[in-house]
């Protein structure tokens, strides 16, 4: 928790300087860090895992230069990072120039994941040493490629920490790469630093996986886990990239069966991942069905070389509960890295409503550089590609739409090339797509059947899941009979209701049935029983939603929750869609977004067109574009515009 | 958010897809919804507290399968008593007497040492006094006339007393 300490520290003390109007040196951040951390250098004895997380936490927070309390525990965490920086004198280390630091390196599992995901640090760490591609998304491509007049902390003049020596940035010819036989030659490493030589002899044994910080690279001779579970001069790789791992290919396997029979992949284009001795895999997505939701969504495949047990976890949860609650297929994107020694990313898919799966660009991390993953995130729905990796390593993300609502199985994702001057090649694709693949499979055959009849048109099939799911009634069973007294009303009802859904022939033109009823009375009189036996009378699929507890469970989708409502209900007609609490507003109005201000248009065009506008902001803003009031207006136009009464 | 249910109901598809579809609204505060969506819920009907012949029935349902000695005085008493009760006042109510020869002297001790479901003693009409004082109804006069004004400004049926004496009308064929 010393890191923590220090941290809260030295933020006291830069928010003490701000208001004192003098801001601190560097030096005294640095030289506070130190005396803080006492000699935690070099991560060695930084190993807990709260600490490493709160400093990844700390970089997390987004901004784009980081601030001197990050650079000087940064720095007395890793003193031989920090000496490029303290030796350029210059202005503060920008993310894009940290981003090469290969004590940053460490955190790229903590900020690739979404901010509010937040997850605690497992005690399975994926192992550093093999997770050298991943680069923080969040900025922009322009940023992380390595600025021209990089300075010296791009670390060519400054030994990285043995920890990383599998990093691009000294790319060291790992014993079991070099001895690879038939090793495709672009993947052989360019140099050899001497300050990387392996360190000789065999006697130190094989780190497991959840041991951090792996300080050295697996000694020569001893055979890593990682070789273990993949032999060198797999026939199956393809031209240049590496092969899926183990792990990988069944991860693969088990998250993106194409439900259509679609392929989605072979072992060409599956998981390319090249890192030097470990598991390649890109497979492994996990799409929350929140996020998802929202649009853009994020499918996080799992870091290459292996996969960490949370990570599994979180696969298998996220698949199970894709079930559990009617279908968490992912229309986001995915995104994940592969590849220890190479790296690089898998980059994801990225969708909206319509819901892609696909890997996007891998890249090499031995010379990979982000703006693959930057513009596989960020590209245009129907198209992305991995960049030119700063290294040379290039690799071409994959990825095409799914046809929704078929459920096609999710491309396979990134084919990984060869990075010539990096460790590895082409970073592991298929995250993307096996998520998406995999997570469309939970949406029943029966959900999908009814996307055959028109009426779906526009309907999620993950909220149509849950409308089957939660929202119908199958066998509300009541009779009239059980409905003590009332005599009039039912017969009142019965004459609107189910007579008109009994003989639709008769009740035609001005007979038609009024086509909404209101039951209104005390409460505890009997009117939901009474439309549970108009249901049951008349034979129709009874939906019932209460406005207070599914609208509010499914907060911010309230709009398509609805139109997949009417979509169902269309399909599985003659329906009764009951709302209990029709009109309840379930949270006292809020100042309204101006988004929504306008007035809500009666046509069937208007709303289109807004809640195609809202998607698209949905898009940009995944988060923060909901509207903060859980099923406020499920019946109502926004409140400032109703009249009170 | 300003799209509803019930806008979906008119607004996308046009009338005649909506065949076969009948959308139903319940609520306890009608005063709530606005002209919008009374328009669109163009049939309003106000379910009202049970009148004594249903308050009846529901007697004798929460009794049936219950040994008890409630006379057919003892419950022309309690319908008078139960003025105002909704349904699910009722259903309490009856749940509230049959706990009642749990609540005798000596009933616990009776439990640990194995009583059986026959020993159980029937109800009373001791029992229904005690309830009806645990029981009290939900609604109040106030807000009955709440309902019965919205009623009569928006309800389809107008009549409340029609409503509550219609025993006359057609029953509906057992389904």
């Amino acid at each position: 928790m010393a890191v923590i300490g220090a941290y809260q520290a030295l933020t006291s003390l830069s928010e003490a300087s701000d208001e004192a109007g003098k801001p601190a040196p560097a030096t005294e951040y640095r030289l506070r860090a130190s005396v803080l951390l006492d000699g935690a250098g070099d991560g060695a004895a930084a190993g807990d895992d709260d600490d490493l997380a709160a400093v990844g936490r700390a970089l997390w927070r987004g901004a784009a230069v980081p601030t001197l309390v990050d650079q000087a525990l940064l720095g007395a965490l890793y003193p031989s990072a920090a000496q490029g920086g303290e030796a350029s004198g210059g202005p503060p280390l920008t993310l894009a120039e940290l981003a090469h630091c290969p004590a940053l390196k460490r955190f790229a599992h903590l900020v690739l994941l979404p901010a509010g995901g937040a997850t605690p640090p497992s005690p399975q760490r994926p192992p550093t040493e093999q997770q050298p591609g991943g680069c923080p998304p969040r900025f922009g491509a322009a940023e992380l490629e390595p600025p021209a007049g990089a300075r010296p902390f791009a670390l060519q003049s400054i030994p990285p920490h043995p920890a990383f020596a599998g990093s691009h940035h000294a790319a060291a010819p790992h014993p079991a790469f070099a001895s690879a036989a038939n090793m495709p030659p672009a993947f052989a490493p360019p140099m050899a630093s001497p300050a990387l030589a392996p360190r000789p002899g065999g006697a130190a044994p094989s780190r497991q996986f959840n041991e951090f910080p792996p300080p050295l690279q697996p000694p020569q001779g001893a055979p890593s886990h990682a070789i273990n579970h993949r032999p060198f001069g797999n026939d199956a790789w393809p031209a240049g990239g590496g092969p899926g791992g183990p792990m990988g290919q069944q991860q693969g396997a088990r998250a993106g069966p194409p439900p259509a029979g679609q392929p989605w992949g072979g072992p060409a284009q599956r998981e390319p991942s090249a890192d030097s001795y470990g598991d390649g895999f890109g497979a492994g997505a996990y799409s929350d069905p929140q996020h998802g939701g929202g649009g853009g969504g994020r499918a996080t495949a799992a870091p290459g070389g292996f996969m960490t047990g949370a990570q599994r976890m979180r696969i298998d949860s996220v698949q199970r509960g894709g079930k559990g609650k009617g279908g968490g297929r992912s229309h986001g994107g995915g995104r994940g890295y592969g590849g220890g020694g190479g790296g690089g990313y898998d980059g994801g898919g990225y969708g909206g409503g319509g819901g892609y799966g696909g890997g996007g660009g891998g890249y090499g991390g031995g010379g990979g550089g982000p703006p693959g993953l930057h513009a596989a995130l960020n590209g245009p729905p129907d198209h992305s590609e991995g960049a030119n990796a700063p290294g040379g390593a290039r690799a071409a993300g994959l990825r095409k739409p799914f046809a929704r609502p078929r459920g096609a199985g999710g491309p396979a994702g990134g084919n990984g090339a060869p990075g010539p001057s990096g460790g590895g090649g082409g970073g592991g694709g298929g995250g993307g797509g096996c998520c998406s693949g995999g997570s469309e499979g939970d949406i029943s055959p029966d959900t999908l059947a009814l996307f055959e009849l028109p009426c779906m048109k526009g309907v999620e099939p993950r909220l149509a899941e849950v409308i089957l799911n939660e929202v119908v009634d199958s066998s509300p069973g009541v009779s009239w009979d059980e409905i003590a007294g009332l005599s009039y009303a039912k017969q009142s009802v019965r004459e609107i209701t189910v007579w008109p859904l009994l003989r639709p022939d008769i009740f035609t033109g001005q007979r038609r049935p009024p086509r909404g009823l209101l039951l209104f009375g005390p409460p505890g009189t009997g009117k939901t029983l009474i439309a549970k036996a108009i249901a049951t009378d008349s034979k129709s699929t009874f939906f019932s939603i209460s406005a207070s507890s599914l609208m509010s469970k499914w907060m911010g989708d309230s709009e398509r929750l609805v139109r997949a409502l009417f979509g169902v209900a269309r399909a599985k007609k003659p329906a009764v869609i009951f709302i209990d609490e029709v009109g309840r507003r379930t949270r006292p109005a809020v100042e309204q977004p101006a988004a929504n201000s306008t007035p809500p248009a009666p046509s069937a065009g208007g709303l289109g067109a807004r809640s195609a506008a809202r998607g698209r902001a949905r898009l940009d803003h995944p988060r923060q574009e909901r509207d903060p009031r859980p099923g406020a207006s499920l019946l109502h136009p926004p409140a400032e515009r109703r009249p009170r009464d | 958010m300003a799209v509803s249910p019930l806008r979906q109901m008119d607004g996308v598809a046009g009338v005649d897809a909506n065949e076969g579809l009948l959308f139903v609204g319940a609520t306890n505060r009608p005063q709530e919804l606005d002209d919008a969506a009374r328009r669109r819920l163009s049939k309003r009907l106000l379910i009202p507290l049970p009148d004594a012949d249903a308050r009846r029935e529901m007697l004798a349902r929460g009794l049936a399968g219950l040994a008890n000695s409630v006379s057919d005085q003892d419950t022309t008493d309690l319908l008078l008593q139960t003025d105002g009760y909704s349904g699910s006042d009722m259903a309490a109510l009856c749940r509230e007497a049959a706990m009642g020869p749990c609540r005798d002297p000596g009933f616990e001790a009776a439990l640990m040492a194995g009583l059986s479901t026959g020993e159980m003693r029937p109800l009373h009409r001791a029992d229904f006094d005690d309830a009806l004082c645990a029981i009290r109804p939900s609604v109040g006069p106030g807000e009955l006339a709440a309902f019965e004004d919205w009623n009569k400004s928006f309800g389809s049926f107008q009549n409340p007393s029609a409503m509550r004496n219609a025993g006359g009308a057609a029953k509906p064929p057992a389904a």
